[in-house]
């Protein structure tokens, strides 16, 4: 008989080494994780009734005062043993709602409970306190019609909805839901400003504006909404002081006591002035962040190079003394906790973009000093890498910009942190992030002190408005309609026949297929910029938000007096999500290679395999053996140059064509004002798979596609550098929106 | 014809590895050349043996098309009810002895589960794959390992192909079973930076019994290898297998005794430990695997080999 | 070289040895950044993860709770995500460093 080897537990390095933790962040985790994801009302309803009495005021005046009556209202709650204080919804984990975006999906799912009742899905589930629907209904009834949604589907062309809807090309969904985010505030400028700053800069330029000028009355509504913000998230931290000293007056323990003390002092502090120590920077930041997500529920609300933004405070109090490093990871780690409870409720159908319930809070260290040129790093990096390794929460997500001339121990660190399997924290390479930069007009030193925005978007705290992530665009998809001459094999719709009319079965040459796709991937971009700028156009008339406005760039908009959806950022552009290249390029070259290369098959033969999903029997060779022979060439992914740049020019060709299309932004005072591309692609990879026939690479109908620039998953089987060599023949500069390669490696590899 | 080959059809590769970690200093390219006097029991490459292209049918890769059945000429493979059968004796004489263009049955078998091993390579080719990894041997010290099979069961391929890398200034290692000529050493190692010999038994007996081969060839050479890549500062290390119950650290023991006092330079024995990954490689080519229970060594088993090293002075890992 | 050759091959394996060799193997994870960043490579994050523990998490999600993925630009509970992107996941290529 065979004895087998012992069946033990794989290595895996999150259960191998267990996290260090205070009692406190320890219970804190504890408390938190015990409570279920769930939807709070408070935000909606103080919205709401604030909406109900201001019909009459500026658009932007009127969505300030509807925060101020929020932060004014809304209730707190302390987690037990936290330092720091502020909150999005009346329980960690608890999604507030944002009616004004939407309400058929919080009408179908939580009224008419299809598909499901958010409770009872299959994933990312919410709990639903019954009580709460009467007034819902009430809210939901008020917002009905007027509905960011209902507007920006008012504004888009059937072709584009269709495009979206029945053909699967592009989507937008993400951003009709909600805010759009996506941008990093300055928090270094914020912590040693303060509101207060902010608030009397505002009021000094609302005693200079010229209304006579055309855009006076447009910058007066701007300043005046700006302090109304301001003032209210000022207010909001003096409420919480009250709240925790009626807290200390209620604690026995005397230690506790004193810090709740102490905290509410640090409350009427921050962050209307300056930050004078590490704690009150990151109290400050705080309620910063989380205010910005009660404003709207946007993604990608990013905190910028983390590591220089506390840099000044950190070092200064470990040198005095007044701080410890084991109490500034505490405090980290405390940080890393309130930023965990952020939720978003999306409708079903939109959590299969996102699943896992992302929110991307991008938190970036390392990489080089803009005016030295040297590496940044500093005590505070290594600060977060010990809290991330020993937090291990999944938000905020966490980025390294890796440069050559990193220290050693800096890089070793990152990838000790790399080992644990979190995916935190991701790499940025310098060189190339700001070359890409400057290639679309940064400037050196601004391109130079980029962070990480979103998924893998960069740009300088501060100075980037515009939204980094726009609409998806599945580049796969637009191969399939080259190859079916524009008309769609699951929808039947044709919104673009080839110019050639000729499909798989009649093409005459390689080049009229890559011709027929090069048509079919512009015709789908330029729909998607389409739907890009409408949203754009409705977010600025009738959701500009003022808060996140004047904390994203406050040192341009309040020079300009122009919110950021006006063109108030320094930098501005509209960025893209490109789907599945790794699907085009091995697509691309099967067909090259088999149909008119060696004449393995006729394009009438893989057309219908195509079509029949490699299931046909009948013929000759039969749908299985057709699909054997798709699989049989070679991949992008193993260092074969004939694959390799076709995914190069099938990238280059999307990543040229964005530029050419200008955003609403264009003209009105930022630098850009342009479309670009990235390969980000969340777990959209999946849903837009769904409605991706059979492909020539082998693919089944359906399948996920692939994701970001990797090779398609187990296509790659030389190794690390025949992979690595393959992704960097493409010209992975001119993403100047980001790039996205998921690389998965084997755990015991990493033990020695 | 079957055996060795001029050099101008180029090398018989049965695998190109890249990133390689275990086969010399740094990352590496390892290229496998088929062929090999030797036929160890534990073999983990048993379709590095042949000198010739030979045939793997690997069942996972199957889609049951049934087209191998009509391709073969010779009847070889026929449907039985426990699903295919090939007759191996059949492809043996038909196409392993008579090397033809293509194996017949794989001529339609899209899944490719009926496959060729073993590509002739010329020099060019071969370098052009190893160099596509040149930055990162650069980056880590490490380049191109020869390994087999038996390289030196393809001298004039194995020498030029060595000479090439040298001129494109790689770091060349060879993994060799000393089982060849002491003028073919002498032609070769000039080429090479760093040697890898495996003593596998100092008992000539069981050398015999359990490679095939006697090792006074191999003993021979040994010191006037060790000699000459000492004179070129080449490096040279000792390997020798650990296969439970079939070595034993009292022979281990004379093969250090053996290093220690005729291979000058040489302060490396590097234990193998047996695995068995590669059992299943010998069903798909239509062999036994004598082994079939054997189990890899514990660390208990490993200990007492690796005393005998440590002992003398010598070190177990380069 | 075909598949079924390069499938056919295991590379030689040191077994059984458990020392540890002070972070080599991190060290090659930091220079594969570093190999990648120097050609032109703009971006890396990672999975670190065997196939067999995803398996198991899938079979037993009450015991890997905690596990935490990355799905794309960010990270997520793997128990928690849905079929489908799980398998996404579980298929990937698993680099040998």
């Amino acid at each position: 008989m065979i004895t087998e080897e012992k069946i033990t537990e794989p290595l895996n390095f999150q259960f191998e080494i267990q996290p260090v933790r205070s009692n406190r962040i320890e219970h804190m985790l504890d408390y938190v994780n015990s409570i279920q994801a769930g939807v709070c009302i408070d935000r909606a309803r103080y919205f709401t009734e604030s909406y109900r009495i201001t019909e009459n005021l500026p658009q932007i005046v009127r969505r300030a005062k509807a925060l101020e009556h929020t932060l004014q209202n809304m209730s707190l709650y302390l987690l037990p043993g936290s330092l720091l204080l502020g909150n999005q919804a009346s329980h960690p984990n608890y999604s507030p709602l944002f009616p004004e975006f939407t309400t058929d999906f919080l009408k179908e799912e939580i009224f008419d409970r299809t598909p499901y009742y958010p409770p009872e899905r299959p994933a990312d589930r919410f709990v639903i306190d019954e009580a709460i629907l009467p007034e819902l209904n009430s809210i939901l009834e008020y917002w009905n019609g007027r509905t960011h949604k209902a507007r920006v589907y008012a504004r888009l062309p059937k072709e584009a909805i269709s495009a979206q809807n029945d053909i699967g090309a592009i989507n937008i969904l993400n951003y009709v839901h909600g805010g759009d985010g996506h941008f990093a505030p300055p928090y270094k400028w914020h912590i040693d400003h303060g509101l207060g700053y902010i608030i009397r800069t505002a009021k000094q330029k609302l005693l200079e504006i010229d209304l006579t000028a055309p855009d006076g009355c447009d910058k007066k509504a701007f300043y005046e909404a700006s302090i109304i913000v301001c003032r209210a998230v000022i207010g909001w931290a003096h409420r919480y002081a009250d709240f925790v000293e009626a807290k200390a007056a209620e604690e026995t323990d005397p230690v506790r006591k004193q810090e709740l003390f102490s905290m509410a002092e640090i409350s009427r502090w921050v962050p209307e002035h300056p930050a004078r120590n590490f704690h009150e920077a990151l109290q400050a930041v705080t309620y910063i962040q989380l205010a910005i997500q009660v404003e709207d529920n946007a993604q990608g609300v990013c905190l910028g190079r983390f590591d220089q933004v506390m840099a000044a405070h950190c070092e200064e109090e470990l040198r005095s003394g007044t701080l410890t490093r084991e109490k500034a990871l505490e405090l980290t780690q405390n940080f890393f906790v309130m930023l965990s409870v952020i939720e978003r409720i999306r409708s079903w159908a939109d959590t299969a973009f996102f699943r896992g319930k992302p929110i991307f809070q991008n938190l970036t260290i390392g990489g080089v000093n803009p005016e030295t040129r040297l590496d940044a790093t500093n005590e505070m990096s290594y600060i977060i890498l010990d809290a991330i390794q020993n937090t291990r929460t999944v938000q905020p997500s966490h980025y390294v910009r890796w440069h050559k001339t990193a220290p050693e121990k800096f890089k070793m660190k990152v990838a000790e942190t790399i080992r644990l399997g979190t995916g935190f924290p991701a790499v940025a390479n310098d060189e190339v992030y700001m070359q890409a930069m400057m290639n679309r007009g940064y400037t050196y030193k601004d391109a130079a002190d980029y962070c990480i925005i979103g998924c893998a978007e960069p740009g300088p705290p501060g100075l980037r408005g515009g939204r980094t992530g726009a609409a998806w665009y599945s580049l796969a998809k637009c191969l399939e309609m080259a190859l079916y001459n524009g008309n769609d094999p699951l929808s039947g719709k044709i919104l673009h026949p080839n110019s050639s009319n000729k499909d798989l079965s009649t093409f005459e040459s390689y080049q009229e297929v890559w011709n027929a796709f090069s048509e079919q991937a512009r015709y789908y971009l330029k729909l998607e910029v389409i739907m890009d700028n409408a949203i754009d156009k409705t977010y600025e008339e009738f959701i500009d938000e003022p808060l996140s406005g004047i904390m994203a760039c406050p040192e341009t908009t309040l020079e300009r007096g122009q919110s950021l959806k006006k063109g108030g950022a320094k930098y501005d552009f509209t960025g893209n999500q490109t789907i599945g290249l790794a699907n085009v390029a091995n697509s691309l070259f099967a067909i090259k290679k088999l149909v008119f290369d060696e004449k393995t098959l006729t394009g009438k033969q893989l057309l219908h395999a195509m079509k029949t999903n490699f299931t046909d029997l009948t013929t000759d060779p039969t749908g299985p053996e057709i699909q054997q022979i798709c699989i049989a060439v070679p991949k992008y992914g193993n260092d074969t140059d004939d694959v390799d740049l076709i995914a190069r020019d099938a990238l280059i060709l999307v990543c040229e064509e964005f530029p050419k299309y200008k955003n609403t932004r264009y003209g009105k005072g930022p630098i850009g004002g342009v479309f670009q591309a990235s390969t980000t692609t969340v777990s959209s990879n999946t849903p837009f798979g769904q409605s991706v026939g059979a492909l020539p690479d082998g693919r089944n109908a359906n399948a996920p596609l692939s994701d970001g620039q990797s090779p398609f998953r187990g296509t790659d089987t030389l190794g690390p550098t025949a992979a690595l060599n393959s992704v960097s023949k493409l010209n992975l500069v001119l993403l100047s929106e980001g790039s996205l390669y998921n690389m998965k490696l084997f755990p015991a590899d990493l033990k020695d | 014809m079957k055996y060795i080959q001029p050099l101008d059809t180029g090398g018989l590769v049965f695998n190109i590895q890249r990133y390689s970690l275990h086969d010399g200093p740094g990352i590496r390219t390892t290229v496998f050349l088929k062929g090999c006097p030797l036929r160890c029991a534990w073999c983990c490459n048993p379709e590095s043996q042949g000198h010739y292209t030979e045939l793997a049918y690997l069942i996972d890769k199957c889609i049951g098309c049934r087209r191998c059945v009509e391709s073969c000429p010779f009847g070889a493979i026929t449907i039985q009810p426990e699903g295919l059968h090939t007759d191996w004796s059949i492809c043996n004489r038909e196409c392993f002895d008579t090397q033809p263009e293509v194996f017949p049955c794989t001529l339609k078998c899209y899944s490719k589960a009926r496959d060729r091993i073993g590509t002739r390579m010329t020099v060019d080719a071969v370098l052009r794959e190893v160099m596509k990894d040149s930055q990162i041997y650069q980056e880590s010290g490490g380049g191109l390992t020869v390994s087999g099979g038996e390289p030196m069961s393809q001298l004039a391929f194995v020498k030029a192909l060595a000479q090439e890398a040298k001129k494109n200034w790689l770091n060349v290692a060879m993994e060799t079973c000393g089982f060849a000529s002491w003028e073919a050493y002498e032609e070769v190692l000039t080429d090479i930076d760093i040697l890898f010999l495996d003593i596998k038994y100092y008992s000539s007996e069981n050398h015999l019994r359990y490679t095939g081969k006697d090792n006074s060839l191999i003993l021979g050479n040994a010191p006037k290898i060790a000699e000459l890549m000492r004179r070129k500062g080449g490096v040279m290390i000792v390997r020798t297998p650990v296969i439970p119950g079939l070595t034993d650290p009292e022979d281990l023991a004379k093969i250090a005794d053996f290093v220690c006092e005729k291979l000058p330079g040489v302060n490396t024995l590097e234990l193998m430990p047996y695995h068995r990954l590669g059992r299943g490689k010998y069903g798909d080519m239509g062999r036994e695997y004598n082994l079939q229970d054997l189990l890899p060594p514990s660390e208990e088993q490993l200990q007492p080999f690796r005393n005998v090293i440590v002992g003398r002075g010598l070190a177990l890992k380069p | 070289m075909t598949q079924a050759v390069m499938n056919m091959n295991s590379s030689k394996t040191s077994f059984g040895i458990q020392i540890s060799h002070g972070g080599a193997g991190l060290k090659r994870l930091t220079n594969m950044i570093d190999y990648y960043f120097s050609r032109g490579g703009m971006q890396l994050q990672f999975n670190v993860v065997s196939r067999e523990t995803l398996l198991r998490a899938q079979r037993e999600p009450e015991k890997y709770r905690s596990l935490i993925v990355r799905v794309a630009g960010y990270s997520a509970y793997f128990v928690g995500l849905d079929k489908t992107v799980q398998e996404d996941i579980i298929a990937r290529t698993e680099e040998r460093l």
